[in-house]
């Protein structure tokens, strides 16, 4: 199969996905030139159908579940998922470890501080292209959120926890956010802790995850 | 600027998210998920309603229970390629599937029910109930990439410039992999009762 024109085998997925019309030109001479593609547009006709059943089933399904009255078993659910969801548990090694990788890390910190006089301002977690500008320890507020990603986002999204990480409570969530900056309302605003660990999310078009960054803020004492 | 503390219409990346949470351990959005996995046992009784009720009540509980289970174990393979619902989907076809066919080899009783659904099948408009659960059993065993494509291009009607902005692959790359995914799909689906 693989010494198939590369070309023919992408004038044959979008005939047999119907984004290439069988009236269109390059279908006609591809159909009308090529036995081989006569012959496979033919045989796995039959399966883009099949797959049509399957979507229009599923979709149909799904609409009926969504409205379908609980189902017996529904209310055992959340029991039998906290049975199964593991309790955090560190070992004292791994705790160890932690410490070590902490302490490492904070003599690197100082050490950056000692020779280049400038406090690191973000916490770098897996993703290079994505700041977190503000705020960060020692805001004077949290009236604005600001965050920088290199490449191209088509949305963010924004979570605030209570605490200085992401196992406290999810305070805030802004899903799909198109810009860079948000800035909450005067309620959010007041229910905000003194500490809070805030991340971003960058997401592509189709709603991909793209990048993801979290840091601890706390409010400067006044 | 209305925003706040609020619950909104979930998308695949919320889900994904969501899953992610509580991958690190985050109980408090235990809850949350609880409430997305509900779907998992009213699937199951939908789909047991439209072959005439062939497992039951206590089989559809017990059922549900396993599902469950292998669901949270599967939890880390979520990808976000469509909302938790669509992925839990296609799991509930073919463990329903599969315990039918368990059913099947241990009951004659069952045996004589699933012909008689077949039967009803078989009379019946388009779509046969039966080839969406074969589609979802092919798709799992042709290659990840492939499967990846064709799932997006059908279950989620994504077009091959959508789909390939999503992987981040030229649209050239989804059409060749849609077209071998096809290929490979085509004598599972044929062994399974033929694609005409």
């Amino acid at each position: 199969m693989s010494q198939h024109g590369r070309e023919h085998e992408e004038l044959l997925a979008a005939l047999l996905a119907g984004e290439l019309a069988a009236t269109d030109p390059r279908a006609v001479e591809l159909l009308g030139g090529c036995e081989r593609c006569r012959a496979s547009f033919s045989a796995l006709r039959g399966v883009t159908v099949q797959l049509a059943q399957a979507a229009s089933a599923q979709e149909e399904d799904l609409a009926a579940i969504e409205s379908a009255p609980p189902a017996p078993g529904e209310e055992l659910v959340l029991a039998r998922l906290e049975e199964l969801a593991p309790v955090e548990r560190r070992s004292s090694r791994r705790l160890w470890g932690l410490a070590a990788a902490a302490a490492l890390l904070f003599a690197c910190l100082w050490l950056v501080r000692a020779f280049v006089g400038e406090e690191p301002r973000e916490t770098w977690l897996h993703e290079q292209d994505l700041h977190l500008i503000e705020p960060l320890d020692g805001a004077r507020s949290f009236e604005r959120f600001t965050w920088k990603y290199d490449k191209d986002a088509s949305s963010y999204t924004l979570t605030i926890y209570a605490g200085a990480d992401a196992g406290g409570t999810r305070l805030v969530e802004i899903p799909k956010w198109k810009e860079s900056t948000w800035t909450p309302d005067k309620k959010t605003l007041t229910e905000l802790p003194g500490r809070i660990y805030w991340e971003v999310q960058a997401f592509d078009a189709f709603g991909q995850p793209l990048a993801a960054r979290g840091t601890a803020a706390s409010l400067s004492s006044r | 600027m209305s925003e706040g503390i609020e619950r909104r219409i979930p998308s695949a990346a919320e889900d994904l998210a969501l899953v992610r949470h509580v991958l690190r351990g985050n109980r408090l959005e235990l809850p949350r998920l609880a409430e997305r996995l509900r779907s998992i046992p009213r699937t199951l009784r939908h789909l047991d309603a439209r072959r005439g009720d062939p497992l039951g009540s206590q089989e559809l509980l017990d059922l549900s229970q396993d599902v469950l289970v292998l669901v949270w174990k599967k939890l880390a393979e979520y990808e976000g390629q469509s909302v938790l619902e669509g992925w839990l989907y296609g799991i509930c076809v073919l463990e329903y599937r599969n315990s039918l066919r368990r059913k099947q080899r241990l009951s004659h009783e069952a045996q004589s029910l699933v012909n008689e659904s077949k039967a009803r099948a078989a009379a019946a408009p388009d779509p046969d109930p039966w080839a969406f659960e074969e589609v979802h059993e092919g798709l799992r065993r042709i290659g990840r990439e492939e499967a990846q494509v064709i799932r997006l291009k059908h279950l989620e009607g994504r077009t091959f410039e959508e789909i390939g902005r999503a992987l981040r692959i030229s649209p050239g790359t989804v059409k060749t992999r849609y077209y071998r995914g096809l290929e490979e799909l085509r004598p599972l689906l044929e062994q399974r009762g033929g694609t005409g």
